[in-house]
């Protein structure tokens, strides 16, 4: 059992969209250094659930503590870097600079009515860097390919030394080679940096090799532990990716 | 000859520098506005600036003590007001939130419509409210322009990178736990303001565009954020300019003429732009 507390703490959410129950009791822990791939059937409650975690929906119950501290009072977002599965559907016509993209990372922390600060320009090239993007720095977002977009996300992600990453289908329309270059950086963060990383993918194949943890969500908690567990019941098809079969008892706690 | 008239009169001064404070104002708002595809909120707020117009002259005839003041304080009270109210209904019909802008729109001109009949105010004067005016501006009208667009622009200049943030991705902002209704609302009464005070000179019915075409032109060319901004405000400078001049020397109303420039520097764009991607398609293609 580890020692540390838990970054993110979900006890007991259930989340409704009116009458339909899209979460029911989930109830999980997620410790620093990990790297969860979030799985299941479309509609299964994916990204209802990052959306809980990141305050873009209302909890209606449970609670989710992030570093031990309730959500509706956690306020050291920076801490925390998005990157949703709309950043691949943003305006391709908005006139922004790789650059301006990445550095609207910081507003927050720069805090209201106060301009960047003098190192804004250090860590902005930094974090492109990081991402291999540093070339790019003052092209036109909408004149990059898909992949370089995300890298571009990514980088806005992280300018802020987020401890968790929390990414929500970020290859959809990427092609296979990008993919795999985007994996090998999403590790590289996780295992030489050890950022908590939580990833909602349909791409099992591109993500397996990544993960530490798996979460099968299908409204209820499916699976939670480790991915070679996780295909082992999938093989012995007790676990079938997409919806039905059977339901792993209880949730664990790693 | 139109210098030394502007020398000279100070109805003409006044204009031609309110013409210039507007032209830097207006488009600044307008990136915003359009990026936020938002373009027809200065529409349905023009429109109630109309009945505040209409609503000022009304009380005119009645109150003596009033006549004194400029119609744009009413205009300005109806237009933060409502901006106000647009926020309400974009909340309550979150699905539809387009639905605030024909609302506000409708009750506007109906609204104007009633008081205009009521002040039997139909006559010259409404003309230069609808299309622009040369000779509207008084010293005192241009100071108050000249105050409320230097705050209009201190303030967005200290929350422009919430701003740049919030057009680029809404969603975003809301995750780094920007204070994103607030930010909403303080920008939707800058742009209420600043509705109500370029309606001396563009008019009612046209202020609008001048929030929405130079800006038009000027994502079309620019690459990034900043240049995208200061080529919307140099368009809408030209426009204002161009369209004073044009109206001082055909005596037209000024509303149109700043439009038709500004709908002719827009034209200009896109064919430029046409051409110049064919250019470059044959060279890539010679290569």
């Amino acid at each position: 059992m580890k020692e540390e507390k838990p970054m993110i703490a979900i006890q007991h959410v259930s989340f409704s969209y009116g009458e339909e129950k899209v979460l029911h009791d989930i109830h999980l822990e997620i410790f620093p250094g990990s790297f969860v791939g979030v799985v299941g059937p479309n509609g299964g409650g994916k990204s209802t659930l990052l959306k809980l975690i990141l305050g873009l929906l209302p909890l209606q119950e449970g609670m989710i503590k992030i570093f031990s501290t309730p959500r509706e009072y956690f306020r050291e977002w920076d801490k925390i870097g998005y990157v949703s599965q709309k950043a691949n559907a943003f305006n391709r016509g908005f006139p922004a600079t790789v650059y301006e993209i990445v550095r609207s990372g910081l507003v927050k922390k720069t805090g209201l009515f106060r301009f960047f600060p003098k190192d804004t320009k250090e860590k902005v090239l930094n974090t492109l860097k990081a991402v291999d993007m540093e070339a790019y720095a003052q092209r036109n977002i909408g004149e990059l390919s898909g992949g370089q977009q995300q890298r571009v996300f990514i980088a806005r992600a992280l300018v802020t030394n987020p401890q968790i990453l929390i990414l929500d289908e970020p290859t959809v329309g990427v092609d296979r080679e990008q993919v795999e270059s985007f994996m090998t950086l999403l590790q590289k963060l996780n295992r030489e940096q050890g950022m908590t990383v939580i990833l909602v993918s349909h791409d099992w194949q591109a993500i397996k090799d990544s993960l530490t943890h798996v979460l099968h969500l299908n409204r209820t908690i499916r699976y939670f532990g480790d991915p070679k567990n996780y295909m082992e019941k999938q093989l012995a098809k007790e676990l079938p990716l997409a919806g039905g079969g059977n339901v792993v008892p209880e949730y664990t706690r790693i | 000859m139109l210098f030394q008239s502007i020398l000279e009169y100070d109805f003409l001064r006044n204009s031609f520098l309110t013409g210039l404070i507007i032209g830097i104002i207006a488009p600044l708002l307008g990136v915003f506005i359009v990026l936020r595809r938002q373009s027809l909120i200065a529409d349905a707020l023009s429109h109630i600036t109309l009945s505040g117009i209409a609503a000022s002259l009304l009380l005119q005839r009645y109150v003596t003590a009033l006549a004194p003041f400029n119609p744009i304080y009413g205009g300005m009270i109806f237009s933060v007001s409502s901006a106000l109210l647009i926020e309400k209904f974009r909340s309550l019909y979150r699905h539809y939130e387009e639905l605030a802008i024909p609302i506000i729109m409708s009750f506007g001109v109906g609204l104007g419509v009633v008081f205009l009949s009521l002040a039997d105010g139909f006559n010259t004067d409404l003309f230069g409210y609808l299309f622009g005016s040369v000779s509207a501006v008084r010293t005192e009208d241009l100071h108050l322009i000249l105050y409320i667009s230097v705050l209009v622009m201190i303030i967005v200049v200290l929350l422009f990178k919430e701003l740049f943030l919030l057009a680029f991705d809404e969603e975003y902002s809301i995750v780094s736990g920007l204070r994103v209704r607030a930010i909403n609302f303080i920008f939707i009464i800058l742009v209420a303001v600043i509705v109500a005070i370029s309606m001396q000179i563009v008019g009612v019915l046209l202020v609008s565009s001048l929030m929405t075409l130079p800006v038009a032109a000027s994502i079309r060319l620019a690459k990034s954020f900043k240049s995208a901004i200061f080529t919307a405000i140099a368009f809408g400078e030209i426009s204002v300019i161009g369209g004073l001049v044009t109206a001082y020397y055909f005596d037209l109303a000024p509303g149109g003429t700043i439009v038709i420039i500004a709908t002719l520097l827009l034209m200009t764009v896109i064919v430029h732009k046409k051409y110049r991607l064919r250019y470059n398609y044959f060279m890539n293609k010679k290569k």
